[in-house]
């Protein structure tokens, strides 16, 4: 049987190296104990020994120098004469030869079946589909529903744990575990059954959980758990901003004039409202609630990849052409994935616009810390009444979610009707 | 009329009747013995029996001197002493037989026959403790002030075991109410005393530790009495211990069913038999005219149809109930924790560990008049380390008893102390020096209530430093906790903190069962809040000392405080710690410590002990098993280095657990 060529551990705290050269040739008779190969630690290039006598088989996936190798990584075979190298087995090829497209469903089931017999005879860990899987996660995965095949484990070798199944599941750490030991204790066999259910769900298209969209779960599940929402409605008239738009529409000189949209006009009422109602402008820390001096907007942007808020920083000191180029150009490298982590958090109140969606009225959700959000909705022409007369009016739903941790309801109630007398008799200064 | 007409004194200067009881307690025992030889050639005994024929005369003599409330303690071929002392013959043998109905509910046999209520505390497996118990309850009976004379009798082997020596002389020093009476019947099992003894005059060995020594003819039991009866005297007039070599010889095999004569010829043993002491007493009667040859025979006769019928009923006896073998490892009833322990939240004073410990130790012994505590150094000068400092002023050099250092004597003597009703407190300054004591803490203090079925308690508290730290070096240094752990009949305590140390010696000494108090050097100057009320706090009931999300860490002693240092350095890292303090591993309190696994999914022990079998095993073996499923991650130990503790600093320092340590160990173990 071959026996592996691993890098042995390095010392206390070295868990990899960086692959300097083979001491042997392929297919060179080995001795135990004799240098087999160097490799390259923080603090020396050591050489390493033989495990056992055989003939040295590199594999054509072997490292190059310069490759990092785990502690424990297999990177080659000592064979005896006239036996077959693992390698087929051992490596990734075999299953990046079948694409994975070939067969709907479970892939990693195909891939096993897929290697051939010969090299099953290799008890290569990893490589037959094999992983290793802590008790806690297998039950995890049984109760979740989840096919412990289809996860990457992240502990040591690959091991699969409970939050590698979490993370699959998009799912907070889940109730206490006793619980769940007691439920499935009590009467296994039916509990295997019931949890056995969801896998035989119907399937369909199975889409990894990427990083975005991990991050926007792991965001919603924050605010809808750890804020107390409150939603409030109120109708306004929108006239002016229907007007103000069709101003500058007809004063840009080009496509690459920005012209301000209703959500930046918004933005910067609403930066003047929290000056006035500085209770809103405010971030829930775990033992203080901060009260910012700067005024940052953040607004939502629907993105090909999911919902991503930047931060639009300075609102008061900027006009509103300003904002709308700062908005536009947000906004593109929003789509691009091209924003950094700082322009897309710290503000401390976000605005989202689902009018061009043709929605009326929702309840947005707080984009945690932040103290509130404004839904805007759109803006249909429609009779209302002026005094005694019935006008047709452009008539817009706001919804202004707020947290009530940092800020009770009145002072919201009074911050919304500011930005409704603002939205109904914007001020010249702040959107000429 | 017959010769035996009246009660005139004769020869020995004995009445007529006491002359007959000496004569109806060796032929007792002689048949009780024979009806035991032949039960284990007809296979009644399971295991082995150490016939006492021969020597009858001793245990006879010696025991018609004793009053019912004196005690003896006895060897393995204690059958004969049982007797004498007042055992039923039906008791004796249902208990060699193994039956539910023998003296020690059929936990014993032979070698661990116990009958309190009339004085008989045990025989023993091991030669040489019960020289150390027979002093220990002397030194309960000097305590308590009663007249009352403890009885060690040993064979000729014991007398040249450490036990003999120490005890005589801790014997002598404090000037004990005990009598020790050695059978030199010439064989050690079967090694001869003219070639074990380098002088195998063993009388003359008194004058070693300042006592009187006499040897008399073991086999004459008007002569061993007259020997007895004089030290039985000067032991309760407060006159102190005598030696009594009794020279005799027993004619069965050391045990039965043993080869015989390797050692010996058939010729010594049938000229001993000659010399019978049984049938040279009555012959004595006869020449004496104490009693006719028909009263003897009536006097036989009762005897002989009394013994046969016990055997019989012994016989037919019920064998014990199995679910029934675990009774009585520990005190069953133990009393309920009188005063809760208040919440150290609370308050302000802020003590050190060893001053907690002495309040503690003070409080009880103004309650409890049966403590006291024996040590080196622990009376005027008030304990290496401050564990009785003013006590001495307070209760006098018996109750704070400074000792030789002879720690396996004065441990053998705690032995005997607590089964006379003392509360002995041992106090071994460096648990390295208890090791020396090993045996009679793990082969005697841990066992006897059990052996006893019941009877017999244990309340000793022993205390000792442990842990490296200081430069102590090797011998001062080591924690030896999974060796008393791992015995049943033991209760292990390490507290971590001033206010646990209070409550839980205060409960150690209210504790029925022998306890190991387990406190580490580098804790003992460690100031911490301590309400000044007295309280208890339960065995067997863990702290969690920090609550934490994610990994679980069990510690003791000065671990928990390496731990918690160790806290929050990971909690800066985003690993939240959660760590649990046993406080005392036997009982150990599994559920908390399961709970908590169960919640973290990861397990890891840190012991400044060796890794192999030790308290990391057992923690660990235990959320293997009982909390498998809920693992997220291998179970680590990180333990002490596998070396004696070296003396430099860095040496030292190298081998124990630390902050930085710990904190890799539970880094590598999230990694997992």
């Amino acid at each position: 049987m071959a026996t592996e060529v691993r890098l042995p551990k390095q010392g206390w705290s070295t868990e990899e190296a960086a692959f300097v050269e083979w001491l042997k040739k392929d297919g060179e008779d080995v001795r135990a104990g004799e240098p087999l190969f160097s490799v390259e630690t923080e603090k020396a290039v050591r050489e390493i020994e033989s495990p056992d006598d055989g003939i040295l088989r590199i594999p054509p996936d072997g490292p190059d120098e310069g490759d990092i190798i785990k502690v424990g990584q297999v990177i080659g075979y000592l064979i005896r004469a006239g036996e077959t190298v693992p390698t087929a087995a051992a490596t990734a090829p075999v299953a990046a030869d079948r694409p994975a497209a070939e067969k709907a469903g479970p892939v990693t089931a195909a891939t096993a079946t897929a290697v051939p017999a010969a090299a099953l005879a290799v008890p290569a860990t990893g490589a037959t589909g094999w992983r290793a899987v802590t008790p806690r996660a297998a039950r995890r995965a049984i109760l979740e529903g989840i096919d412990i095949r289809s996860l990457t484990g992240t502990g040591r070798g690959g091991r699969i744990r409970e939050a590698d199944v979490i993370a699959a599941c998009g799912a907070p750490p889940a109730s206490p575990a006793p619980a769940a030991a007691a439920a499935a204790g009590s009467s296994a066999p039916a509990a295997i059954g019931e949890a056995a259910g969801p896998v035989s769900l119907p399937r369909g298209r199975e889409v990894a959980i990427n990083g975005m969209r991990r991050a926007i779960a792991e965001q919603m599940v924050r605010s809808k758990t750890l804020t107390a929402p409150v939603t409030l409605t109120t109708r306004v008239d929108a006239g002016s901003l229907a007007a103000l738009r069709a101003r500058y529409k007809a004063a840009a000189r080009g496509p690459d004039d920005p012209v301000p949209s209703y959500s930046d006009m918004m933005i910067k009422l609403v930066a003047a409202a929290l000056r006035e109602h500085p209770a809103l402008n405010a971030r829930w820390e775990e033992k203080r609630i901060v009260y910012v001096e700067a005024i940052d907007i953040a607004l939502a942007v629907d993105t090909p990849d999911g919902l991503i808020a930047p931060v639009v920083r300075g609102v008061p000191g900027l006009s509103l052409i300003q904002l709308a180029a700062r908005t536009r150009d947000l906004i593109r490298r929003a789509r691009e994935r091209r924003l950094s982590t700082g322009e897309m958090t710290g503000g401390t109140f976000t605005v989202s616009n689902l009018g061009a969606a043709g929605i009326d009225v929702f309840t947005p959700i707080i984009n945690h810390p932040e103290c509130a959000v404004l839904g805007m909705g759109r803006i249909v022409r429609e009779p209302a009444a002026v005094e005694d007369r019935i006008e047709i009016r452009s008539l817009m739903w706001l919804s202004l979610t707020f947290d009530h941790r940092i800020v009770d309801g009145a002072p919201a109630a009074r911050f919304l009707d500011a930005v409704r007398k603002l939205v109904e008799n914007p001020p010249a200064e702040l959107v000429s | 009329m017959s010769a035996s007409d009246g009660n005139a004194a004769v020869s020995s200067g004995l009445s007529r009747e006491a002359m007959l009881d000496l004569y109806r307690t060796m032929l007792t025992i002689r048949l009780v013995e024979e009806q035991l030889v032949r039960a284990h050639q007809r296979g009644l005994v399971p295991g082995a029996c150490h016939a006492y024929i021969g020597q009858e005369a001793v245990a006879a003599g010696v025991c018609s001197c004793l009053r019912p409330t004196d005690v003896v303690f006895s060897t393995h071929r204690g059958h004969g002493h049982a007797l004498a002392k007042g055992v039923a013959p039906r008791s004796l043998i249902a208990e060699v037989l193994g039956r539910a109905t023998g003296c020690s509910g059929g936990r014993g046999g032979s070698m661990h026959i116990f009958a309190p209520e009339v004085g008989m505390m045990g025989t023993s497996g091991i030669v040489g403790p019960c020289i150390l118990q027979a002093a220990g309850a002397a030194y309960a009976f000097k305590l308590d002030g009663s007249d009352r004379v403890s009885v060690a009798f040993f064979g000729d082997g014991a007398s040249n075991n450490g036990a003999f020596h120490e005890g005589l002389n801790m014997a002598g020093i404090w000037k004990l109410p005990v009598v020790f009476v050695c059978e030199n019947n010439l064989y050690a099992t079967e090694v001869p005393i003219a070639y074990s003894g380098a002088n195998p005059n063993i009388a003359e060995r008194a004058t070693a530790y300042n006592l009187p020594g006499v040897s008399v003819d073991g086999n004459d039991v008007l002569a061993v009495r007259g020997a007895a009866e004089e030290a039985v005297r000067r032991a309760r007039s407060g006159g102190g211990p005598t030696l009594i070599e009794c020279r005799t010889y027993r004619t069965r095999p050391h045990g039965e069913g043993m080869g015989d004569f390797t050692y010996r010829t058939r010729e010594e043993v049938d000229a001993w038999k000659a010399r019978c002491p049984v049938q040279g007493f009555r012959r004595r009667l006869l020449l004496e005219k104490i009693a006719t040859e028909e009263e003897i025979a009536v006097v036989e006769d009762g005897i002989r149809r009394a013994v046969a019928e016990a055997m019989v009923a012994a016989e037919s006896d019920p064998l014990p109930d199995p679910s029934d073998a675990l009774r009585h490892v520990y005190d069953e009833a133990p009393p309920a924790v009188a005063r809760p322990a208040p919440p150290a939240s609370g308050t302000e004073r802020r003590i050190t560990f060893i001053r907690a410990t002495l309040e503690a130790l003070s409080a009880e012994m103004d309650r409890n008049p049966a403590i006291y505590v024996m040590g080196e150094g622990i009376g005027r000068r008030g304990g290496n380390f401050a564990t009785t400092t003013g006590l001495y002023d307070k209760h006098g050099p018996v109750r704070l008893c400074d000792t030789p250092i002879a720690e396996r004597g004065f441990t053998g003597m705690a032995a005997g102390a607590a089964m006379a009703g003392a509360r002995p407190v041992i106090d071994f300054m460096f648990l390295d020096f208890e090791l020396d004591a090993a045996g009679e803490i793990i082969n005697q203090i841990a066992k006897i209530h059990y052996m006893s079925n019941g009877r017999l308690r244990m309340p000793v508290l022993l205390r000792g430093c442990i842990g490296t730290g200081h430069s102590a070096g090797t011998h001062h240094s080591g924690n030896y906790l999974p060796t008393f752990a791992h015995f049943p009949g033991l209760r292990v305590v390490v507290p971590s903190t001033p206010y646990d140390a209070k409550g839980l010696l205060a409960r150690a000494l209210r504790c029925r069962d022998p306890v190991l108090f387990l406190e580490h050097r580098e804790l003992l100057a460690m100031k911490g809040p301590v309400p000044e009320e007295d309280y208890e706090i339960e065995f067997g009931k863990a702290a969690v000392v920090r609550e934490g999300r994610h990994v679980t860490v069990v510690a003791l002693a000065l671990m928990v405080h390496h731990t918690l240092a160790a806290c929050a350095e990971l909690a800066a890292g985003g690993i939240d710690v959660e760590v649990i303090d046993p406080r005392t591993i036997s009982p150990l309190d599994a559920e908390t410590i399961l709970a908590s696994v169960r919640k973290t999914g990861r397990l890891l022990v840190v012991d400044e002990d060796f890794a192999p079998f030790s308290f990391g095993s057992e923690v660990a073996a235990l959320a293997a098993g009982e909390a498998f499923d809920d693992l997220d991650a291998p179970v680590r130990r990180l333990h002490g280095e596998f070396a004696p503790t070296p003396y430099s600093r860095p040496l030292e320092e190298a081998v124990v657990p630390n902050p930085a340590r710990i904190v890799r160990a539970v880094r590598e173990l999230m990694a997992e």
